[in-house]
């Protein structure tokens, strides 16, 4: 266990991507965040690369239409991302019950004690409690299972948006980076 | 100017091979009482996305050509999507937007559609061919090219339109997920036949 706790940010950025790529996900899509730098530059290095869009909305309605053609697409953003593109999941995503794999950010965490951030680190878990979207916390210890649930939850029957959140530790993250 | 059902009908009948994403509200349940089709996707909510489903779908399946009706006022509500045309090298995107100056079903309130100048917008942000369509057959001309592939890639089609009044139908009343899952199936078998 060790050896797991002490992974460094690349290794988990690296193993997320991998896990992805090899479970036939892609495109990647969303709006940078810098708690998941290490995870967009993992991403940007797969064949599909990742598809930077203006907004996080945009980005979630084009992970639809991915999803329409039969692909796996992963939206990946902030937690500020996820409160934008609240009613594209609540009118979109979920009515229409899109598959849809998500990573999103949690800015307004501990360490992270930006006031811009703190209320939509508050509400971030409620907020998802509330639209019916499944989610795991990824632990430096139990992240190979998060993404595995995250993959059994988006490929079973009828599924709509599920997520993993990242903390700002897990890819360590600071305040001074 | 152009009768904005016959703009709807016109639409469908030249997109009749072609998924086609319909905007929210009047755009949604006039094309549905036009002629209900599993090539159609009906976007009831997600004001403004229309154009980010088409862009999503026309690049996972580029051997489609992919129509997107816009409202002036979802168009203006997110404009942005439009520069994933370009940086995305989408050239199977068609974009049509009828603009009656108003949001139509909350109640007919204005838009600030008559400020703008749609088709030197959309060209700025990324559609290279532009065009304000002035009748019926020219519409009709327009995506009859476009579904055929004799478009050199993605097109804008701005129409400004009038109500002549008629009621715009009824909502969906099919479950939003199985009129996906319709849609869905339409498009397997139509990217398997192109194949």
């Amino acid at each position: 266990m060790d050896s797991i706790l002490q992974t460094p940010s690349r290794t988990r950025a690296s193993d997320i991507a991998h896990f992805f790529d090899q479970n036939g996900y892609g495109p990647f899509l969303g709006v940078p965040c810098g708690i998941l730098a290490p995870l967009f530059e993992e991403l940007q290095g797969t064949a599909h690369g990742f598809t930077y869009s203006p907004r996080e909305d945009n980005a979630i309605a084009m992970a639809c239409g991915a999803l329409t053609a039969g692909r796996r697409p992963v939206a990946v953003m902030q937690n500020s991302g996820l409160a934008q593109s609240v009613n594209a999941l609540a009118s979109l995503a979920i009515p229409y019950r899109f598959p849809l794999a998500m990573v999103i950010s949690l800015r307004g965490v501990a360490p992270d004690h930006t006031a811009e951030n703190q209320v939509m680190g508050a509400v971030t878990q409620p907020l998802l409690d509330s639209l019916g979207i499944p989610y795991r916390v990824l632990q430096p210890e139990t992240y190979h299972q998060s993404l595995q649930w995250l993959h059994t939850t988006v490929t079973g029957t009828d599924a709509g948006p599920a997520a993993v959140l990242i903390e700002p530790a897990f890819f360590e993250w600071s305040p001074t980076t | 100017m152009i009768d904005e059902t016959e703009a709807l009908r016109a639409v469908i009948e030249a997109g009749s091979e072609a998924p086609i994403i319909f905007t929210t509200g009047y755009t949604c349940r006039r094309a549905l009482s036009i002629q209900d089709s599993p090539n159609h996707f009906y976007m009831a909510g997600s004001m403004g996305l229309a154009s980010s489903i088409g862009t999503g779908l026309a690049h996972s399946l580029p051997e489609l050509q992919v129509i997107v009706v816009d409202g002036d006022g979802s168009f203006l509500m997110n404009p942005s999507n439009t520069v994933m045309i370009r940086a995305q090298g989408i050239t199977n995107l068609h974009h049509v937007v009828l603009d009656n100056r108003h949001y139509a079903s909350t109640g007919n309130q204005p838009t600030t559609s008559s400020h703008v100048d749609f088709t030197a917008a959309a060209h700025a942000l990324g559609y290279e061919d532009t065009t304000e369509a002035t009748s019926v057959s020219h519409l009709t001309e327009r995506l009859t090219a476009a579904v055929k592939n004799h478009t050199a890639g993605s097109t804008f089609s701005y129409c400004p339109v009038t109500s002549n009044g008629d009621a715009p139908g009824g909502r969906l009343e099919q479950p939003l997920h199985d009129m996906h899952r319709r849609f869905r199936h339409w498009l397997s078998t139509a990217a398997v036949s192109r194949n």
